[in-house]
């Protein structure tokens, strides 16, 4: 398909002044008809967060998160499973691998630790507590 | 026919000569690199370079492409032989490999003495070093302008700047971890580089997928490109300073990445696309929601056609350098860029994939490939776009939105086995070695992916992305001369070129 010559006549100057006077009254009544002028802005509440834990405990044997996450973002420490925030691009594998499903996601997507250590890695059963509630999270 | 084609190759380069994987291969081209481009590119109809593919051990694969049988093939050779040859005379941008790897001095003029003209003569003309981090390059690259006035008379692009390393770090991860990986690297076209690994994956284990997570998934794709051209769009208006027409294409723009956040709560349409299939099937009302949202691009579509076609301003302001469709083919251009020039060239008609040879749609073709030209086609392909949508949403399939090696996966974890799930996951996907391609028209060009595997490995040992920006970059070297300078900054964003793309 050809695109039109039409398109590449350019406009005389009679009808180019008639365009701008329908455009200026164009305008005019998106003004009166209270129209939206701003654009859809995506919210970043609205998008997906760090995983987190929604069982408790009883995850030491398998790390299959821990071999599956692509920038290796997930470890364990004394049976704690701890998350890099500075490093999770929230591609949510880590939750459609687990053997357990005992993570979740959720919407938080802050960069930051919260202040619980330097090396900006929470604790993914605690996150898990907030999300929830407090004596929310389901024993393993 | 093609197998006579086939014969012929095979009874001119005999050993040298293979065929794996649906793609021709001349291996060990050392010495003769130079007379067997030029065969390939004046007897055999090879007349495209599609791009360079950095292999392990030194190696590149030269990708040249024939458009009358729609076939590729691979002249494998040393880095070396391709420095030391003057191929450069059979297609320019096969010397853009080593502006890859050497970066131009600053510290000098990187323009020699120009002894065509008079001493005055280029007395009177500027060196203008423009970026890596300015307006008018986009902080796309450092360039050196030599101007006379305003009209650019030599231009030299210097890259390098955006490099990261990620073809070579990720040999190192599984191929589970390709999609995730690249999706989030390029972001705004992550669903076309999902769907690039993914299937690239697929047809490499044969597997067939189903006819809905086909349909869904082509749906994703055409709505992915029309969020890109009114990306490119907005990058156009801002860089004119056309601020009110950019907000309005901007909020075009997020109308369709809105979709991808009632799917699976992405920004851009990561995470949909998965191995075999779809992340999950079409949540309740999305068709009615997609429908609404074509219905209002439509209109806009339309009146910002009405306002800008034929306008004088917009007109002087695109209106450049013309782009011949011989030149377009030899820089090896692809997609709206390359329709642009006239040269009907589509991968979705010239090798049509799930239902592409099903739909109707048209392929707009311009006539002088300047800025202007690539806009209307742009323009035209959304209105094509939506077209495909609305074919496929009336006759939506049914049926699984998985299969594969996930599902059978998933099946073992819903029935409780949970060691054999879990050696399954880990041990993820294995191939039989050799080199594999596959491509597919994405928003700007063809996006293509080289994977070389070696028998019962979990991760490619080498991994080469075909990106378009690449050769729009390397053309525009050439194609700016005699333009004027505030024409770089339009050309970039009219050609979509990204930083990202140029350098790997």
């Amino acid at each position: 398909m050809i695109l039109d010559k039409v398109l590449y006549d350019k406009r005389n100057p009679l009808s180019s002044l008639l365009k701008i006077i329908r455009l200026f009254f164009a305008d005019l009544l998106i003004v009166f008809r209270k129209k939206k002028m701003a654009p859809d802005i995506l919210l970043a509440s609205q998008l997906r967060g760090i995983p987190v834990k929604v069982k408790k405990g009883g995850c030491s044997d398998c790390d299959l998160c821990i071999q599956v996450c692509p920038t290796n973002a997930l470890e364990t420490n004394s049976n704690k499973l701890l998350l890099n925030v500075e490093r999770c691009i929230y591609c949510e594998d880590c939750i459609t691998f687990c053997p357990d499903d005992s993570l979740k996601s959720s919407k938080i997507n802050v960069f930051s630790s919260h202040g619980e250590n330097k090396n900006f890695l929470i604790d993914l059963e605690k996150e898990g507590e907030l999300v929830l509630g407090k004596g929310q999270t389901v024993e393993a | 026919m093609l197998s006579s084609f086939e014969n012929r190759l095979k009874d001119k380069f005999q050993d040298a000569f293979y065929s794996e994987n649906g793609h021709f291969f001349l291996k060990d081209m050392g010495e003769s690199l130079y007379e067997v481009i030029n065969e390939l590119k004046n007897q055999y109809g090879f007349i495209v370079l599609v791009a360079t593919h950095e292999l392990s051990d030194d190696r590149i694969a030269i990708q040249l492409s024939n458009l009358e049988f729609h076939k590729r093939i691979f002249v494998l050779c040393k880095a070396q032989d391709l420095l030391v040859k003057n191929i450069n005379e059979l297609f320019p941008m096969l010397n853009w490999y080593k502006n890859s790897c050497t970066s131009l001095d600053f510290s000098q003029c990187p323009f020699p003495r120009d002894y065509s003209i008079s001493e005055e003569e280029e007395l009177a003309r500027e060196y203008l070093n423009l970026g890596p981090i300015s307006p008018l390059t986009l902080n796309l690259a450092k360039c050196a302008v030599e101007l006379d006035g305003e009209t650019i008379k030599r231009f030299k692009i210097a890259t390098g700047y955006h490099r990261t390393g990620i073809e070579s770090s990720l040999c190192k991860r599984n191929f589970l971890q390709l999609s995730a990986l690249l999706e989030n690297y390029y972001s705004p076209m992550s669903l076309e580089m999902s769907f690039l690994v993914n299937h690239t994956l697929e047809t490499m284990l044969g597997l067939n997928i189903s006819l809905r997570a086909k349909a869904i998934r082509m749906v994703m794709l055409e709505l992915s490109r029309i969020g890109g051209h009114f990306a490119n769009f907005e990058r156009i208006f801002s860089t004119l300073g056309l601020s009110l027409e950019s907000h309005f294409v901007y909020g075009l723009k997020n109308s369709v990445h809105e979709l991808f956040g009632h799917y699976n709560h992405s920004q851009y349409g990561e995470g949909i696309i998965k191995l075999g299939g779809l992340v999950h099937d079409l949540p309740v009302g999305w068709i009615a929601r997609c429908l609404n949202t074509l219905s209002l691009l439509g209109q806009k579509v339309s009146s910002l056609k009405n306002n800008l076609t034929n306008s004088t301003f917009w007109m002087s302001k695109t209106e450049t350098y013309k782009v011949h469709a011989g030149d377009a083919l030899a820089f090896g251009f692809s997609g709206p860029s390359l329709r642009s020039t006239g040269v009907n060239y589509d991968l979705r008609k010239a090798d049509p994939f799930y239902l592409y040879d099903e739909v109707q749609f048209d392929i707009p073709l311009g006539i002088d490939g300047t800025n202007y030209d690539r806009f209307l086609v742009r323009l035209e392909e959304v209105n094509q776009s939506i077209r495909i949508i609305l074919q496929i949403l009336d006759n939506m399939p049914q049926g699984e939105y998985l299969m594969g090696p996930m599902k059978e996966w998933k099946k073992l974890k819903a029935n409780g086995q949970r060691a054999e799930y879990i050696d399954a996951v880990s041990k993820g996907l294995t191939f039989n070695s050799g080199i594999y391609y596959s491509s597919f028209e994405s928003t700007h060009g063809e996006l293509g992916l080289l994977l070389e595997v070696k028998d019962g490995e979990s991760s490619p040992y080498s991994l080469s992305l075909n990106l378009p920006g690449r050769s729009f970059l390397c053309a525009l070297e050439k194609l700016l001369i005699e333009s004027s300078y505030t024409e770089i900054s339009t050309s970039i964003a009219s050609f979509g070129i990204e930083g990202k793309e140029v350098d790997k």
